[in-house]
């Protein structure tokens, strides 16, 4: 699927979709998080899956405007994730991809991608201790845990994804 | 006319034996257990304190004295995971609180001493597996404690440390007459301390579904309110072990404040006591009954989780 535009000099600047998916790593970091509980105090259960699961799971829209023989423009959009205790944010793909035909039947690819915005950031929980403890903030995964609930902040997460920056050198020889 | 005199004591340990080992017949082992050992679960824990330990302190900043025999040529035989030993009694308990709580700080001190036990900085508590016997009849006003029980009756009734104290072998209620006439008068006298909590055994760790017992020799509440209110009880699983008693339940309880302190670094030995106390569970329990079983089956799990979170 493509669209085509003129450029300056009349030229059609093609666009592309590259491709669209549900998800992504850090939805299923999210999704991960969601394994588990504990009981309260009383035996009151709790489940992750009412803090870390979500109804949407982020959208992500790739495409690829070429700009001329061997150079394109990737462009993208994730549309972020949300859950009572994490937020993934939106996030803007943008990245170049250059074409070399090093030889009739062999071709180099530099692609080069980067996100701008899309981290991952986790709510903490307000618990209640009661006598022992009081009120007091508290990574919600870890409230019942026997760390301190100040030392559990430290564990609430804040996250890029590991493929936030990426650059991919390929070299295809056709036979 | 008010009697006052020293009734003569009998320091008793509560482990349920056949007979201890004596020393010409074994040899007395060293505990061999390195401090820097990783904790690992066994088979007489409950699996609460497996879920506990995922991730966290584990007692750091708490230090447990035990109270109890390290000196004497008597050994009981048993096995808490490590291999069959023959260790004395209170190398057993000060084992059993040690890997209940890794990362405390331990302390023993031998019962025969009578010197004041020493308090640490930061949360202390005191694993007693022993009781302190004479005939029944006297009031424990006049008992001449020596300043080790003096100490101790004293940090129980002042909050100042949490008193893990085993409930006893004897199938009385905590405070009752044995059958042979002969009373613990260190029960008595922590009766109603604020920071004392009562240690009666089960026979296995209970569960929802697979609901545990009072074990046959365990000391039980009794009628008194007061020490319905500090008495837990704990799954002593002696098929397992090969050790039986309330010497081996006070440990655990004794472990538990120790994580619980290492969580709450704020909390008062008061605190802590009140925390086990109210989070004990009656559904792992058979025929749960607050005379004989008090607060219920101590729940390091429900104790370390909070009230409500939002």
């Amino acid at each position: 699927m493509g669209s085509r535009a003129a450029d300056a000099e009349g030229r059609p600047v093609e666009t592309h979709l590259l491709g669209i998916a549900v998800g992504s790593e850090l939805s299923s970091l999210a999704r991960s998080l969601a394994r588990g509980g504990y009981e309260l105090a009383d035996g009151t259960p709790t489940d992750f899956r009412d803090w870390y699961g979500t109804d949407r799971p982020e959208l992500r829209i790739d495409m690829l405007t070429r700009l001329g023989p061997g150079a394109g423009l990737i462009w993208g959009l994730n549309t972020g994730e949300r859950g009572e205790k994490y937020r993934i944010h939106p996030g803007l793909k943008l990245g170049m991809i250059l074409q070399h035909e090093a030889s009739p039947r062999s071709t180099l690819t530099l692609q080069v991608t980067t996100v701008i915005g899309g981290g991952l950031r986790e709510e903490n929980c307000i618990a209640d201790y009661g006598e022992i403890g009081g009120v007091q903030p508290v990574n919600c995964r870890l409230a019942a845990a026997p760390i301190a609930p100040e030392d559990s902040l430290q564990h609430t997460l804040r996250v890029r994804a590991r493929e936030a920056s990426r650059i991919d050198l390929s070299y295809r020889v056709r036979f | 006319m008010r009697m006052s005199f020293k009734a003569k004591l009998l320091a008793t340990l509560l482990a349920v034996v056949s007979g201890p080992a004596l020393a010409s017949d074994f040899v007395l082992q060293r505990e061999g257990l390195a401090t820097t050992s990783l904790p690992k679960v066994q088979s007489w824990m409950h699996s609460e304190i497996g879920d506990a330990w995922s991730q966290g302190y584990l007692g750091k900043g708490v230090t447990v004295t035990v109270v109890d025999d390290f000196r004497s040529g008597y050994g009981y035989s048993g096995n808490l995971g490590y291999g069959q030993r023959i260790l004395r009694h209170g190398e057993w308990t000060r084992l059993q609180a040690r890997m209940i709580a890794p990362q405390a700080t331990i302390r023993s001190q031998d019962y025969t001493t009578g010197r004041t036990v020493p308090l640490n900085t930061g949360l202390n508590v005191l694993n007693l597996s022993y009781g302190m016997f004479a005939p029944t009849g006297y009031s424990t006003s006049q008992i001449g404690w020596s300043a080790q029980e003096s100490s101790i009756i004293s940090y129980a009734r002042g909050g100042r440390a949490v008193v893990a104290k085993a409930a006893g072998n004897d199938g009385v209620a905590v405070g009752a007459a044995t059958r042979a006439g002969m009373q613990d008068y260190l029960n008595s006298a922590l009766v109603g301390a604020q920071s004392a909590i009562f240690v009666g055994a089960l026979d296995r760790n209970g569960s929802a579904d697979r609901k545990a017992a009072l074990a046959w020799y365990s000391n039980y509440a009794g009628t008194n309110t007061a020490v319905q209110d500090k008495f837990l009880v704990v799954g002593v699983e002696g098929s397992k072990t090969g050790l039986y008693g309330t010497s081996f339940a006070a440990p655990i309880v004794s472990g538990y404040s120790a994580v619980l302190g290492s969580k709450f670094r704020k909390a008062t030995p008061t605190q802590i006591t009140n925390q086990l106390l109210s989070t004990a569970r009656t559904d792992t329990i058979q025929g749960y009954n607050p005379a004989l079983h008090g607060r219920g089956e101590a729940s390091i799990a429900r104790a370390l989780a909070p009230q409500a979170i939002r």
